[in-house]
């Protein structure tokens, strides 16, 4: 043993929580607080500028419909210097956040100057007047050709740097939150609240018994089971964390959520228009039975953007789709997450029996620091633009705000979660994916069965009104 | 553990994860050891909070977690 070896004896118990001196994270800390500032210093700019007169329009730039190349070509050489603008624009937001968390800057814009290429090359062709006919919402032509790309070529691994999916669809869900009125959020807030935590409860149980019974240990078992009920991926890492489990097993219940979460991302958008659901309660079904954010701000904007163009054959208002799965998503399952976090790590602490002499006991600090902050920037952003149009008449609202303050908002949020996708379908390497054995694939499906059926029970019968409300 | 290692502890930082060299302290290193983590999750998001991999037990662990086969950071 090396002189810098300390031993406790066998059997060690916690240390005092005031002898560990665990340096404190501060608002830059993360990716979630950084996509509150992102999202917010853009919200402000584009306030500062719709009230001295002008607007963002000009930086917010995206592909017109258009009908033959050459239209195609014309429009992009015309608003050349403002995607030139708004790459730069992108590059220093994120590339600021992402090196100040500790990752490559060059790297990251060599990489994200192909993503920003590949998103504008994604955004024209889902512009192009004959896609709806052919289902070529940008989505899931984002996530499609992502998929088919990183699972025939191999990446290089400083393109990798610029694929990041979650610090993508947090700038976009802030925001989302602008062109989402306070008093929606405070009306539909509770439903959506008592929604999810009937499905996430059910979902969750239903994971972990079935894991239990059919051998799983119990750790596998309950992150499993927040894998499924909460928030997919990030609810496994922060469940695996509470409850000390085994990497082996937090792996296992990231695949098990990856796969499931693609495989939903085109089912939910597929059976919703077969079944005839309005866009707000396709959204809420979306909310209550993806895994993922990011699959399910894909899947409801997939489903929003073939409402828009079906010519009223999908019943509701486009953004209703990704508004109600965001309200359902983000406000009834992701904040709990701390909640469920110290729950699970007091119930293994002090139920839960392990063999490997680790020795861990709950924080009650875990409920905020597992907090994810980009909600607060979501519901912020929500306040400033609700406080912004209530100085305005409706009329006004629709003829000045809307199209100067807004809209330019949209657009930015759009090309976030444009990116979003990319970066999902290009990080998604099938066969790097962790082998799961069939008693976890079969315990987390069995959950997944339920999670379908009761949110759709409850999105399409017993809180269909609400969520039509917001726009069906 | 010799007596003079046990006398040094009460003076030396405690005993615990934080100070331990098994824990893998950077978050950069989540992402390759987690496969598809990347696609719908992130190592820098805030619900992984102060969680990381401990390279012994190859399990996830906290800062204030103990266990008898501590080794202080070099």
């Amino acid at each position: 043993m090396s002189e810098i070896t300390r031993v406790l004896p066998a059997g060690a118990s916690p240390v005092e929580d005031a002898a560990v001196r665990v340096p404190r994270t501060g608002v830059f800390s993360n990716e979630d607080w950084w996509s509150v500032w992102i999202g917010l210093l853009v919200i402000v700019v584009a306030w500062a500028l719709f009230a001295s007169g002008s607007s963002l329009k000009w930086l917010a730039v995206a592909p017109a419909k258009w009908t033959t190349l050459s239209e195609v070509g014309h429009g992009i050489v015309a608003h050349l210097p403002n995607y030139l603008a708004l790459f730069a624009t992108f590059a220093l937001l994120f590339g600021t956040g992402l090196a100040v968390l500790g990752h490559s800057l060059s790297r990251f814009l060599r990489g994200f100057l192909i993503l920003f290429v590949a998103s504008l090359v994604i955004f024209t062709a889902s512009a192009w007047t004959q896609a709806s006919h052919y289902n070529l919402e940008a989505p899931l032509l984002a996530l499609a050709s992502g998929l088919l790309v990183s699972n025939l070529v191999k990446l290089p691994e400083w393109f990798q740097s610029a694929l990041r999916v979650e610090f993508y669809i947090k700038v976009g869900i802030v925001l989302l939150g602008a062109t989402l009125p306070l008093t929606l959020l405070v009306w539909a807030g509770p439903v959506a609240v008592g929604q999810a935590t009937i499905v996430s409860l059910a979902t969750f149980f239903t994971i972990f018994f079935a894991g239990k019974a059919l051998g799983l240990d119990k750790r596998f078992a309950a992150v499993l089971g927040v894998g499924g009920a909460v928030c997919g991926v990030s609810a496994s890492i922060a469940a695996g964390g509470a409850v000390r489990a085994k990497r082996e097993h937090a792996s296992m219940a990231i695949t098990l959520v990856v796969v499931w979460a693609i495989v939903m991302i085109f089912v939910l958008p597929f059976a919703s228009r077969a079944l005839g659901l309005s866009t707000a309660v396709a959204g809420a079904w979306i909310g209550t039975s993806e895994f993922a954010d990011a699959a399910g701000i894909a899947a409801a904007q997939a489903y929003g953007d073939a409402a828009r163009h079906a010519g009223g054959a999908i019943a509701g208002a486009p953004d209703a789709a990704v508004q109600a799965f965001t309200l359902m998503k983000v406000v009834g399952r992701d904040i709990w997450i701390g909640i469920w976090a110290f729950t699970l790590a007091w119930v293994a602490a002090t139920r839960w029996s392990r063999d490997d002499g680790v020795q861990a006991k709950a924080d009650v600090r875990e409920i905020w620091a597992r907090f994810p902050k980009f909600v607060i920037g979501f519901v912020l952003a929500s306040a400033l633009v609700t406080w912004i149009a209530s100085h305005y008449s409706l009329a006004d609202y629709r003829k000045i705000v809307t199209p100067d303050l807004v809209a330019p908002i949209s657009t930015l949020r759009t090309w976030a979660f444009t990116f979003c996708f990319l970066s999902i379908g290009l990080t998604t390497r099938l066969r790097s994916l962790t082998a799961i054995g069939w008693r976890p694939f079969l315990a987390f499906t069995i959950g997944v069965a339920v999670n379908v059926v009761v949110g759709y029970l409850l999105s399409v019968h017993v809180f269909a009104d609400y969520w039509n409300g917001l726009g069906g | 553990m010799s007596a003079a290692v046990a006398a040094d502890l009460p003076r030396a930082a405690p005993a615990c994860c934080l100070h331990c060299r098994h824990r893998e302290e950077a978050r950069q290193r989540l992402e390759p050891q987690l496969p598809g983590m990347a696609s719908f999750g992130s190592a820098y998001g805030a619900t992984v909070a102060e969680s990381r991999l401990c390279g012994l037990h190859d399990c996830w662990v906290s800062p204030r977690d103990t266990c008898s086969q501590f080794e202080r950071k070099g």
